[in-house]
């Protein structure tokens, strides 16, 4: 077993992969585009609130866990430092970190957000109180984890970004966010594409579209010359 | 050009629009989940039946010659509803994983895990065969997952 272990590891290393334990990516082709349920969830402060009630302003959803020993501690810290560093003004997002832990409670979050100093502003931190409505929301945000343990939990290192309507219009992968990552989701949450953005999406149908057309050109013109 | 090879072109690129057609049914449609490999996934040796959530589990299924570990040799019982997360590895040589009347449909390979989801909306029996030569006992490699 050792020996598969390894010849796992160093084809993980062949593949790009840095790191083990990143779970299942979510289908972007099905998600984008979607609605989130109205989802309700507890802050750390004690609040109590909807998805429907951060309307008006992109948010970015950042599915994390408290009891997570390495990934989640860096994507919030990243999270906090690229939030000073851009600077933005405080109507123009919200974050909201949750945990997708079912066993874990805004205590866990509470001890989890001093202990990291994640205090940035429009961040708020939080747990959903019924399962049923954390994995209806996990459904739609397609975010899969892995049971390790009960302490380890592995899972896809991402932010999602819904518009001003609760719409999820981009996904950002990795486990260090840069200022710049943030940026550009939230550009395309406020519906601000590149050329590029608009249409990347359309090259594979308009390959095929190509191939098709040329195979039905050759056909026909074979036609003509018998 | 040839009418022959006329016809074989127009055949082959109807199979190609229709193959098209029913992948995009597939995804888009049926919102079927493609079998994957997870080249990262962290590996484990032993099988297992674990609740997630609300009607919610994973099972880490080991294939080896010749049976399924899936924390239970070869049986698991789910409710009916359940959404199952599968991973899937083997011990030993290459063996199959497919479970009858789903989209479940894998390969195990040692060193590797693949992986698919399901949900379990009808009660019954589902069986569980390998569906990749392995050696000898292979025909008698199969297992059951029960929806009650």
């Amino acid at each position: 077993m050792k020996a598969l272990r390894l010849a796992g590891y160093l084809l993980s290393f062949a593949l790009g992969c840095p790191a083990f334990g990143q779970g299942v990516p979510p289908n972007l082709s099905r998600v984008l585009g979607t609605q989130l349920p109205d989802v309700k969830f507890v802050d750390t402060q004690g609040r109590a609130f909807t998805l429907s009630e951060l309307k008006g302003r992109p948010v970015i959803l950042s599915p994390i866990y408290a009891g997570c020993p390495s990934a989640c501690i860096v994507i919030s810290r990243s999270v906090n430092k690229s939030l000073s560093r851009l600077n933005l003004s405080a109507e123009t997002y919200t974050v909201l970190s949750f945990s997708f832990d079912p066993k874990e409670t805004v205590a866990d979050m509470k001890s989890f957000q001093q202990k990291h100093q994640l205090n940035a502003r429009n961040w708020r931190i939080a747990c959903v109180p019924d399962d049923e409505a954390l994995f209806q929301l996990l459904d739609a945000i397609d975010f899969r984890f892995t049971y390790v343990s009960e302490q380890v939990k592995d899972h896809p290192n991402l932010l999602v970004f819904l518009d001003s309507e609760g719409v999820i219009r981009h996904y950002e992968f990795g486990l260090e966010f840069t200022p710049e990552q943030l940026a550009r989701g939230l550009r395309i949450a406020r519906g601000e594409y590149t050329l590029w953005e608009r249409v990347s999406d359309w090259i594979f149908p308009i390959g095929a579209l190509g191939v098709l057309t040329t195979g039905a050109w050759i056909m026909l013109t074979g036609r003509r010359r018998q | 050009m040839d009418r022959f090879e006329k016809r074989a072109m127009a055949l082959a690129l109807s199979l190609v629009l229709m193959f098209f057609g029913l992948v995009v049914y597939a995804a888009k449609g049926l919102q079927a989940d493609l079998p994957t490999c997870l080249p990262n996934a962290r590996l484990f040796d032993r099988g297992r039946l674990v609740e997630i959530g609300p009607n919610r589990y994973q099972v880490d299924a080991v294939a080896f010659m010749w049976g399924f570990d899936m924390g239970t040799l070869n049986q698991i019982k789910l409710p009916r509803g359940a959404v199952v997360d599968f991973y899937v590895t083997s011990r030993d040589v290459v063996h199959g994983y497919h479970i009858d009347k789903t989209l479940v449909n894998l390969k195990a390979v040692p060193g590797a895990v693949t992986y698919s989801r399901v949900k379990f909306d009808r009660a019954g029996e589902y069986q569980i065969i390998c569906h990749e030569y392995c050696g000898l006992g292979h025909q008698n490699m199969a297992g059951k997952v029960i929806v009650e």
